[in-house]
């Protein structure tokens, strides 16, 4: 550790002059403390998720079908972005590239422009008054809460971690791994099932009763033992 | 003796000035615990999915038949194994919530306006290039899962108009483990840190944005 002893004052850089706000405080010791503080809660969360939701690979001994149910995955942010496949079923069909381009590619475009659309002046110094910043809290905590909300509601289902308990080797090569030709599989054993195929049981979940298709995969998703 | 080395060490490298004159540098008191960490933790997840990504990576076979069974060997077999798979996975869960929540901080903040322009959009580009590498990253182990991801995306973008097909076509002509592979640890990593470095730079040079 070097020597602090004859810590120098705040540096402060030019971009801070004013009529930027004149209170700063020293990086070292507060936000170093602080960054320490942080990243050591992120690590200890991470520790304890690691530890205590592991993906099973042991393929002698693999797991219930619905394991999974609640755990967060990688897999809930897609789960969000194919609900249309989950809801537009039938003659809302047509519907689907509403939810699967246009919204998605609207708000990209939002998001791209906002700096150029809302942004031109630079923010006032002076700030907000505190109904004002109290209001702008509650409607981003708001928004980020349905951001949120949308990823566990379309996501907590699924059975992300409970796949092995039928698709393993004891079950057969074919059970066990997907095909390797992913182009041949989709356009003729997939499209043939879909086809030709009709989901045994009928409707489920009153979801849909299509077979091998997206809507299906979710059904299979969400209700393994009940999909498949 | 070690004030000498010390002395010596200063003289070679100035690393004493230069740790003096970082730790005294201006932050400004209105960096709070909520605001303004969300994108620190962000560049902590990526950097540990990296460290956990370069040491799967020597065990890893992108091969359609060999890839689940490279990972399970991984997970059972080599020490600490199923540590980084599962702290990978989890950290790619987290990644993409802790960056959400400093893009809605941001524009809490407003600190997309003027001049943070650039940061703003090449903030949005990391965002997208880390959800591709969420999406190439569940293809990899090539279980039924990730055909499961994988043919629900062709079918994603085979709604979208006029380009559809296109899309599809090319999806299921170009699509092999290995350049899932290529794209996961190559493509989008250096793509990212591209754009993380350009984003960094952007950020010291306005620094952070005034409080509301």
């Amino acid at each position: 550790m070097a020597d602090m002893s004859e810590e120098p004052d705040i540096i402060r850089d030019p971009k801070y002059d004013p009529p930027y706000p004149q209170d700063f405080y020293r990086f070292w010791p507060k936000h170093v403390f602080k960054t320490i503080l942080v990243l050591g809660l992120l690590m200890g969360g991470l520790g304890y998720l690691t530890f205590q939701f592991q993906v099973p690979m042991d393929s002698n001994m693999p797991p219930l079908p619905d394991e999974g149910m609640w755990v967060p995955a990688p897999e809930w942010y897609l789960f969000t972005l194919f609900q249309p496949f989950w809801y537009l079923t039938g003659e809302d069909v047509s519907w689907r590239p509403l939810f699967t381009f246009w919204v998605p590619v609207g708000v990209l475009i939002l998001l791209f422009a906002m700096p150029f659309v809302f942004g031109r002046k630079r923010a006032p110094v002076e700030g907000v008054g505190v109904v004002k910043r109290t209001g702008l809290a509650v409607l981003f905590l708001f928004i980020w809460g349905a951001g949120i909300a949308g990823v566990v509601g379309s996501g907590y289902p699924a059975k992300t971690t409970g796949c092995p308990s039928c698709h393993n080797p004891m079950m057969g090569q074919r059970q066990a791994l997907p095909p390797a030709d992913m182009g041949k599989f989709y356009r003729e054993a997939r499209e043939q099932q879909i086809q030709v195929g009709r989901y045994r049981i009928g409707n489920t979940m009153g979801m849909g009763d299509s077979y091998k298709d997206a809507n299906w995969q979710l059904r299979h998703f969400y209700e393994p033992t009940m999909t498949w | 003796m070690s004030g000498k080395f010390s002395n010596w060490l200063e003289e070679r490298t100035g690393f004493r000035t230069w740790s003096r004159r970082k730790g005294a540098q201006a932050v400004p008191s209105h960096v709070g615990w909520f605001h303004y960490c969300f994108g620190g933790l962000s560049l902590f997840i990526i950097v540990l999915q990296v460290l956990s990504g370069i040491f799967m990576v020597f065990f890893y076979k992108p091969e359609p038949l060999e890839a689940l069974k490279s990972i399970e060997y991984l997970s059972n077999e080599v020490t600490l194994g199923w540590f980084f798979r599962n702290l990978h996975r989890w950290g790619s869960t987290l990644l993409i919530a802790t960056i959400f929540t400093h893009m809605i901080a941001v524009i809490h903040q407003r600190a997309y306006r003027n001049p943070r322009e650039l940061n703003w959009v090449s903030g949005l580009l990391q965002f997208m290039v880390v959800f591709l590498l969420l999406a190439t990253g569940l293809i990899l182990p090539w279980d039924w899962r990730a055909y499961w991801s994988f043919s629900i995306w062709v079918d994603y973008f085979a709604t979208w108009p006029l380009v559809g097909d296109f899309l599809k076509n090319f999806l299921l002509d170009t699509f092999s483990i290995n350049r899932s592979f290529v794209l996961h640890i190559l493509v989008l990593p250096l793509t990212l840190f591209i754009l993380l470095f350009f984003h960094f730079r952007m950020v010291k040079k306005h620094g952070i944005s005034e409080p509301l």
